[in-house]
């Protein structure tokens, strides 16, 4: 069979099924039926099988939420590597040009560096605070990140403000998602449920003494257990990955 | 009131281990003074937040967390910043 012939009948098929797809999507709307009263359900029981409101909130709605983003983001990694990623990744790395597409002005000079600075103390105040305000380890993490790109924007690729290379950011990104994953693991190992927060705190299992215990525990009176721990997993994760993403797409080659 | 020595000592942490990877050839006097100028400013505009201390009674008017992490950023970038 000629590929014409092929690619006729393979859009045939892609169209019967966008349009069972877009009939059960069109049924399910027209018919959904919200459970009544399923918040009220999930407040009343939530604290019964979760330590506390926070956890019931921040992990049972959010934890499982941004693992799904850590691996969306890792995904979008991986593709902008694969789709411009042969600039930076493979090919002549010491014939790219290595000044910004533009020199920067006076102003972006004498800002970008103390503006860098302000950017990542941010980052880190939100990434410390996302258990009891808004926040957390993922927008912390794109705040960090952003200063990253500023100082890309102002200084070029090679020279910018942060002296790191790939293989860092990878490594620092491997160390985000192993954090994230392991205090998945303890929550399994402590009670038998995947990213379960353990209540408390991660040191009485660990037999820390509990002088440290007091200096290292994360004031909030509703006590928060590992969600600021995972915060910090997540902020590394998702800095390190917007990062890898910018140093690819500014370093991006176009080739014939 | 809540201790958050420990939350500062981990943003302390955070902010060496980034401050560690800073060039330093972008910084002189009028940077570090532009810097500290925009660390006041914006740290009394963070007020007390994250909002640690629970205790309305006593209000802290600027964000220790911020300061820490700014503290952490300098310390790295003069001992371990290339």
């Amino acid at each position: 069979m000629k590929f014409e012939n092929f690619q006729g009948m393979r859009n045939l098929v892609a169209a019967i099924f966008l349009g069972l797809f877009s009939f059960f999507l069109l049924d399910a709307l027209v018919n959904f039926d919200p459970i009544a009263g399923a918040s009220y359900i999930y407040n009343l029981k939530g604290p019964s099988i979760a330590p506390n409101m926070i956890t019931v909130i921040l992990f049972d709605w959010r934890g499982y939420d941004t693992l799904g983003e850590a691996f969306i983001l890792i995904t979008a990694v991986f593709t902008t590597g694969i789709l411009f990623g042969r600039g930076v990744l493979g090919g002549d790395i010491s014939s790219q040009d290595e000044t910004p597409a533009r020199r920067p002005t006076v102003v972006q000079k004498i800002f970008a560096a103390p503006l860098v600075f302000i950017i990542v103390a941010f980052g880190i105040v939100l990434t410390l605070g996302g258990h009891i305000t808004p926040g957390g380890g993922f927008q912390g993490g794109s705040v960090i990140a952003t200063a990253f790109f500023l100082s890309v924007v102002v200084y070029g690729t090679k020279k910018n403000i942060f002296n790191i290379s790939h293989k860092g950011l990878i490594a620092f990104e491997s160390i985000g998602a192993l954090i994230y994953l392991c205090l998945g693991l303890v929550g399994l190992a402590l009670s038998g449920y995947y990213l379960y927060n353990v209540g408390a705190n991660l040191y009485p299992g660990l037999g820390v003494s509990s002088t440290i215990q007091s200096i290292f525990s994360f004031p909030d009176s509703t006590n928060a257990g590992i969600i600021p721990y995972l915060n910090i997993g997540i902020a590394l994760k998702v800095l390190s990955g917007f990062c890898t993403i910018i140093t690819i797409l500014a370093g991006a080659e176009k080739h014939e | 009131m809540s201790n958050p020595i420990g939350v500062l000592i981990i943003a302390l942490i955070i902010g060496f281990a980034i401050g560690s990877f800073i060039r330093g050839e972008y910084f002189n006097k009028k940077t570090y003074a532009t810097t500290l100028a925009l660390g006041v400013f914006i740290d009394m505009f963070l007020g007390n937040f994250p909002f640690y201390n629970w205790d309305i009674t006593m209000e802290i008017p600027f964000s220790l967390v911020f300061i820490s992490s700014l503290l952490g950023l300098y310390i790295g970038k003069f001992i371990g910043g290339r």
